[in-house]
């Protein structure tokens, strides 16, 4: 994923209309892609074959129960942010569903702050692991720079734990990336 | 965290703070304190620090008389910023929810409260503050193998040979993709040996 790639969210909602007034409310946004799965097994196709960052996904379907879904979800695509849509009288597992992977719940019939605010909450999440990820792809380059020329390694090593003293961090990965890139880019 | 997570609650209307703290008390799963406004929320959080009696998680009216719950947010991130919070509004405000999740809150929730509701957003707020502080001792160890790799060519060997164990244990793409136990256990071997 990369930042100014719209996120593609998967709705799975047997009832049509909720499965449209949901994708309505998101495509309105401008800010997301959507896809759409009326049962788990479509869902399933859909994970497999395409790109999908976050899926919305209904508890209760006809074929299957959501939280096995999810499981299944889950194993096609570990890093899919799956937010679960529960009545208010199932709300109760919500919580188990978090306990097997599920980022956030959201009840029916839903409110739009609710939605979106669930929606920016899974994109800040996906954000900040696909940021860490690129953080330390560059950071694990000191390895094989160690390699070829110690002493630089040791240089850059030593300019990231300066920036981040002196900015009052815990550790380089909290800086920002572009810092990073920076370091690592102009110490000589 | 090595006791229950203590959560505290801040909310001026004395009836909605019980019942919050009572429903979270109920589990069994926390400790509760209370606080009634934002001054005694800060003070709150201020006392913790010194008596090691560190509060993870607030739960924050978004209005009080002596401060919105924006401000008091702010200041308690001031003195911590690993504490979550979670602000409480009237549906009409959620809104003011989005303005305070861009200034660090964890997350909302709207009253009249559902108690599933509630317990689902605390819960979820005491595994993100442990995700992050293993997060932030994973990052340090990492540092400190970094440290090692970087000292010389034979200490970069042996760690790295350690590092190959784990990685091959845990089926990890790399040393980074490691978890905090697993990068524990290879500093502990390189150390024992040394």
């Amino acid at each position: 994923m990369n930042a100014d790639k719209k996120l593609t969210v998967l709705v799975i909602d047997d009832e049509v209309d909720v499965n449209n007034e949901i994708e309505q409310t998101i495509l309105e946004t401008g800010n997301y892609l959507t896809k759409k799965a009326f049962s788990a097994e479509e869902a399933y196709k859909i994970v497999k074959e395409q790109d999908v960052d976050i899926a919305l996904l209904d508890i209760r379907m006809p074929d299957i129960w959501g939280i096995d879904a999810l499981k299944e979800i889950k194993k096609l695509s570990p890093d899919i942010v799956v937010i679960m849509l529960t009545a208010l009288g199932e709300a109760k597992y919500a919580w188990d569903a978090a306990t097997f992977g599920a980022f956030d719940y959201i009840t029916k019939p839903f409110d739009q702050t609710s939605l979106l605010f669930r929606l920016k909450k899974a994109e800040d999440f996906l954000s900040d692991e696909n940021q860490l990820k690129e953080k330390w792809d560059i950071i694990d380059n000191l390895r094989e720079l160690n390699h070829k020329n110690p002493y630089a390694a040791t240089k850059i090593w030593d300019k990231l734990y300066e920036e981040t003293n002196s900015a009052g961090l815990n550790h380089p990965l909290d800086l920002s990336l572009s810092k990073i890139k920076n370091i690592f880019e102009n110490t000589k | 965290m090595s006791e229950k997570p203590h959560i505290l609650v801040v909310d001026d209307e004395v009836d909605v703070n019980n019942e919050i703290s009572g429903v979270i008390k109920d589990t069994g799963e926390f400790i509760v304190s209370s606080a009634f406004s934002g001054s005694e929320a800060i003070e709150k959080v201020k006392s913790g620090l010194k008596n090691n009696s560190f509060i993870d998680v607030v739960i924050l009216d978004i209005r009080m008389p002596d401060m919105p719950g924006t401000q008091a947010l702010t200041e308690i991130k001031k003195i911590n910023k690993n504490i979550e919070a979670i602000m409480l509004t009237a549906l009409d405000d959620a809104k003011l929810a989005w303005k305070a999740y861009q200034e660090g809150a964890i997350d909302y929730i709207v009253k009249p409260f559902r108690e599933v509701d509630l317990l689902f957003r605390v819960r979820k707020a005491v595994q993100e503050r442990e995700r992050k502080l293993l997060e932030n001792k994973r990052q340090n160890l990492i540092g400190q193998i970094y440290d090692i790799m970087l000292s010389s060519k034979s200490d970069m060997q042996k760690i790295q040979e350690l590092l190959k164990e784990e990685i091959d244990k845990f089926g990890a793409e790399n040393f980074a993709g490691l978890p905090y136990e697993s990068l524990k256990e290879a500093a502990s071997k390189y150390f024992n040996n040394k």
